[in-house]
């Protein structure tokens, strides 16, 4: 009598377990198609991680970590010499640069003669507009060769750039090396123009700075549909091997 | 042996019912979870207020205008005293409101664009800066493109598509309810007159409202606490917490669902249990 009524209770928490797992499996069958499409577009728009939305900026920069580099390298030049090696001081090794995360200041852009001192940010998003000059992620850092596509507001830190003439030198300032350009060319286009050109531009096979900035410099918006841009071609400066 | 086969037919289909009963009763319970959760006005607003959805669109409409007057070279300062968050709740409970209600809503931005533009004629005047036609008409457009930033930030996005889903629903949840309740209704009915004493008929209604209890709570259950929701990525940060507040009232309720189930299998149970007692003692005096 004990064990029926011990059984009858059980049934209380089986039966209803065997009824879900039923269900479910019914429902799982019965829905398939409805079932794996929601599986399918689950998987394109549920992320790996949780979405940040302050990532902070992150300073990198470290204005003296290039003359280190430098010292370093003619110092292992100087053992390879002696070592009846080889080695290229003025070649840097890949593993050598740290490569920047979006929102990262790596590096920092000079002119002196026209007062352009403005920090360089991996990335291109209004909160790095805002701070300092930012490099456009599709493009390439200094040293490997290929195009350098970098803008900022012409109010703060590109202001300068409406002085620029060709012949002046702009330096990049990087943690693993220290690069100038000579400006080539100013010129202003249209953004449809610029932004149609820009693949184009990026696909060179020949290591340009293009800054760019809106233009003209004293209207106010609406009416901004220019841009003002300076190409530059690298005079010095280690290539990233 | 035929005495034995009828009470195995018996609890074959009895069993059967409970289990159609534990599949129609969750069935009634998401309905109402749906409709609850992600239709209802007042929660609708009270996840809104739960996630600080009015400073976050406030927050945004500032930040975008900012970023759009930084490249004109004007002070941020133009910007002082355009909205405040009670405009921005007035106008982003507007646009809920009349969504709800079907009808159209619009802003009024007379005070808002007029505040701009006299920031703007005040900060050409701090600066000497002279003004002409061509100047105004650079401001006109520049108060235009932020009414029209303020206008597309106040309004809930995907508000439309959901007004959309939520009139559609609308016309499934009656239908759904009277034919979903008529049949958990009719399998109650079968299963208790299957059994001469009552209290063995309820024992399959508590089996299906556990199984009900079950199936309603073990798959909102386990994606409240995997939390796999929160790794969809809504933009702007407001939306997005006010998203995930959203889809946390609907696993709530399709739980607080689930409870009541189990409620009604543990009051089942009670009833089994005093009905029994009662048969017992009656079956005493007999003898």
């Amino acid at each position: 009598m004990k064990s029926k009524s011990i059984s009858k209770l059980l049934a209380y928490v089986y039966m209803p377990v065997i009824f879900s797992v039923l269900g479910y499996g019914i429902l799982r069958i019965a829905l398939a198609p409805v079932v794996d499409m929601a599986e399918a577009v689950g998987s394109m728009v549920i992320a790996s991680e949780i979405p940040d939305f302050n990532p902070d900026l992150v300073a990198a920069f470290d204005p003296e970590a290039a003359q280190r580099l430098a010292e370093e390298n003619q110092r292992r030049a100087a053992e390879a010499a002696k070592a009846e090696e080889e080695f290229d001081p003025n070649v840097i090794s890949v593993d050598d640069v740290d490569f920047p995360a979006n929102g990262t200041y790596f590096a920092r852009l000079t002119c002196e003669r026209i007062g352009l001192d403005a920090p360089l940010y991996w990335g291109d998003t209004n909160k790095i507009l805002k701070n300092g000059a930012g490099q456009f992620m599709g493009s390439f850092l200094p040293g490997f060769g290929r195009p350098i596509l970098i803008s900022a507001h012409n109010t703060t830190y590109f202001k300068p750039l409406q002085y620029t003439e060709v012949g002046d030198i702009i330096t990049c300032q990087t943690n693993y090396g220290i690069y100038e350009y000579e400006v080539t060319e100013v010129t202003v286009e249209h953004v449809r123009d610029f932004a149609g050109n820009r693949n184009e531009m990026l696909s060179a096979e020949e290591e340009t700075l293009i800054l760019y900035t809106c233009y003209p410099f004293y209207a106010i918006a609406g009416t901004k549909n220019e841009r003002l841009i300076v190409y530059g071609t690298r005079i010095s400066g280690p290539d990233v091997k | 042996m035929k005495h034995n086969s009828i009470l195995l037919w018996k609890k074959s289909v009895s069993l059967l019912f409970a289990f159609l009963l534990s599949l129609v009763l969750p069935g009634i319970t998401l309905l109402a979870a749906v409709w609850l959760a992600c239709f209802d006005r007042d929660i609708f607003y009270r996840n809104m207020a739960e996630v600080g959805y009015y400073a976050g669109v406030t927050n945004e409409i500032l930040d975008l205008a900012e970023d759009y007057t930084l490249p004109t070279g004007m002070d941020l300062t133009v910007l002082n005293g355009i909205i405040d968050g009670e405009i921005v709740s007035r106008d982003v409970n507007g646009y809920i409101s009349a969504a709800f209600s079907g009808i159209v809503y619009t802003p009024d931005l007379e005070s808002f664009a007029g505040t701009l533009t006299d920031n703007v004629h005040q900060f050409f005047e701090r600066e000497g800066m002279e003004e002409s036609d061509d100047r105004e008409e650079q401001v006109r457009e520049y108060v235009e493109s932020i009414e029209a930033i303020y206008l597309e930030t106040v309004k809930m996005p995907l508000l439309d598509y959901l007004m959309q889903a939520k009139e559609l629903y609308g016309k499934l949840l009656t239908p759904g309810f009277c034919i979903l309740g008529f049949l958990a209704v009719l399998l109650v009915i079968l299963i208790l007159r299957m059994h001469h004493y009552l209290h063995r008929g309820l024992r399959y209604v508590a089996y299906a409202f556990g199984g009900a209890s079950l199936m309603a709570g073990i798959l909102p259950a386990a994606a409240y606490l995997s939390g796999f929701y929160y790794r969809i990525h809504l933009e702007p940060e407001y939306f997005y917490r006010f998203a995930m507040q959203y889809v946390d009232t609907l696993l709530e309720f399709c739980l607080y669902m689930s409870g009541l189930w189990l409620a009604a299998m543990i009051s089942c149970l009670a009833l089994i249990w005093t009905l029994k007692r009662r048969l017992k003692a009656q079956q005493k005096y007999t003898v």
